[in-house]
This record gives structure tokens, sequence and C-alpha cells, in this order.
């Protein structure tokens, strides 16, 4: 039986990963990286949710943005897939729809990085899901 | 659009909407020409009358859709092909769904990139302890949660940085 070949190399990455985003304070305080989650039911799947959580994954490790991504069962913004949700650090969460594989690269270059809430992505208000 | 790793995905959304802890997940390639799959919860199980009605789309506890569109879809994937879905669950227990696709059948729908999606539902979903086999000819690869996590340390699971790890490990195999 094969194991992960190279236990080694996730222990090398592991120590840069504390000494390139200073990770040892940061995190005993979750707040100070940024949170994302991806919806995840049949629907944000169908709708390329997969692909989004992707482009994200990708990009936030090509720019070296201290992010933790993870997955959500159905929001229950079915016709708004794929959905999102960003906290920024010392933020109330915002829930973005329609975040194709364009529009997260927009929304990190944008929201992430520059705080700014473009018009073409409409936070949806936690209290109307449809 | 429905891949073989847009199945994966959702049967495994599945479990964890069954509130499950711990997921396996295993893939057969033994068989040449044959994919196999085998996704294991300990969520919350179904009775034998909800199993059996998996077939039908308007069987859903979802109270956000009338319909469930996840086993159907998959049903209609495998049988196409000649495969199966078979379903074992028992309440209070836990649930077994296996599925087969011949894949070098005609309406055999493409693998889709597994590997990603295996790696993006072990990282993303930190708490559940996933536990992943893939089965080739001649060896079997497995990667657990817990083993990956015990190597980070205090480093969340989460990390873009350990996905992109743990997918390009599966890459070498699926
Ligand atoms: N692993 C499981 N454990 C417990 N119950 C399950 C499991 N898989 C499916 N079910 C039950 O079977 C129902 C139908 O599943 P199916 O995937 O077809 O549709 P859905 O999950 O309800 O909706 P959709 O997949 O379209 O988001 C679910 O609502 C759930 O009640
Ligand atoms: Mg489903």
């Amino acid at each position: 039986m094969s194991k992960v070949q190279s236990l080694e190399e996730l222990r090398k990455m592991r120590d840069q990963l504390r000494n390139d985003l200073d990770l040892r304070e940061k995190s005993n305080d979750p707040e100070s990286v940024i949170q994302i989650r991806v919806s995840m039911g049949t629907c944000g799947i169908a709708s390329g949710a997969k692909e989004t959580m992707s482009t994200l994954i990708y990009e936030l490790n090509r720019q070296k943005i201290p992010a933790v991504i993870t997955q959500s069962g159905c929001m229950g913004y079915c016709k708004q897939e794929p959905t999102i949700e960003i906290t920024m650090p010392n933020s109330e969460p915002i829930i973005f729809g329609h975040v194709n594989s364009d529009r997260a690269n927009e929304i990190i270059e944008k929201y992430i990085k520059n705080g700014e809430l473009v018009a073409d992505i409409i936070p949806i208000n936690f209290s109307t899901p449809y | 659009m429905k891949d073989i790793a847009f199945h994966i995905s959702d049967i495994t959304e599945n479990s964890l909407g069954a509130g499950a802890t711990e997921i396996s997940i295993e893939i057969d390639l033994r068989t040449p020409n044959k994919l196999e799959v085998i996704i294991t919860d300990n969520g919350c199980g179904m009775t034998s009358e909800v199993v059996s009605s998996l077939s039908n789309p308007f069987y859903t506890t979802r109270t956000t859709r009338k319909v469930g569109l996840g086993i159907p879809f998959l049903i209609q994937s495998c049988e196409q092909t000649g495969g199966e879905v078979v379903i074992e669950s028992a309440v209070g227990k836990g649930t077994l769904v296996r599925f087969s696709i011949l894949t070098s059948h005609i309406d055999a729908p493409p693998k889709g990139d597994i590997a990603s999606a295996l790696a993006m539902l072990m990282t993303g979903n930190p708490s559940i302890e996933f536990s992943i086999n893939i089965h080739l000819q001649n060896e079997t690869f497995l990667l657990k949660s817990s083993e990956i996590k015990s190597e980070l340390g205090d480093i969340p699971i989460s990390f873009p940085q350990v996905t992109l790890f743990i997918e390009s490990q599966l890459k070498l195999f699926i």
C-alpha cells in the first residue's frame, strides 16, 4: 500500500507557510485570515462551483493571499449558483451570486484586494434567499 | 457537465448533508474499462422505504427545492453505460453508495477532474475525516485527512497550498 509519497514535501510546505504568512500567530486568531465558503449543493456543482473553487484556490495561492477556502452545503440560492460567501478579517460575511471563474477573479481583484463592491456583483441579502 | 467528478462530489454532498463525520471514498480502477466508486458515510442513514424510492426525483428531504436530482442523475449516468448503482443504508448507522460506469461505452460520461474534486472535498470540509482509496492494478493509494492534519500541525488543511498539494498527489494515480 503506497501512501502519500512525499509527506516530507508536506512538512516543508507547512514550514514555509508558517514563515510566509507568519501563521503561528495568525492561526491563533482565525479572524485574521480571509474565509471563503463555496456552496456545493447539486445545483452549485452543476453550475460550476468546483471550477469556481478551483480558480479561487489557484489564484489565492498564486498571489499568496492568506485565506482558507471551505465548502458548504446548498445555501439555498439555487438560482444564483455558483454562490460564495466571503468573510474578510473582522467584517461581516457577504454572499456573492453567479460567481463563475471570471467573476471569482474579479472579486479577488476588487473586493478582496481593494474592498470594492463592483456593480455587477451584487451581494445577496441574507434574508431573501430567492 | 455531469462527469464522474461531478457525481463523486454530489454523492459526497449527500453524506455531508446527512451529518456524516467520517466519509470513505474508494475508487476502483482494477477492472479494465470499468470505474467503480464506493462512497461510505456514518451519517443519519435511511430506511429501506426511502432507499427504494431514491430513483424517484420527487423523493427529497431538502426544503429549498421540491425535487432531489443527485441520485436520479447518477442512476442515469451509470445505467446508460451498462453500469449500476447500489445503495445500502441503515438508520443511525450510515449509507453506502456503490456505482459503476463502463468507461468504454459510447455513452460513458467523461471522467472530469477527479483529483481536484477529491482534494477540494478533503480540504474544503476540514472537520470531516475523509479516507480516500484509489485501487490500481498493482497498488492501492490511501490518503486520510487525519494523516495530512497531523503533518500540518497548526496550519489549517483548508489553505489553497494544501489543496493544490493533495491534488498533485492524487493526479499521480487518477
Ligand atoms: N448518504 C445519505 N445519507 C442519508 N440520506 C441520504 C443520503 N443520500 C441521499 N439521501 C436522501 O435521499 C434524498 C435524495 O437524494 P438526492 O441526492 O437524489 O437529492 P437531494 O440531495 O435531496 O437534492 P439534490 O441532490 O438535487 O441537491 C435526500 O434528500 C436524502 O434525504
Ligand atoms: Mg443530493
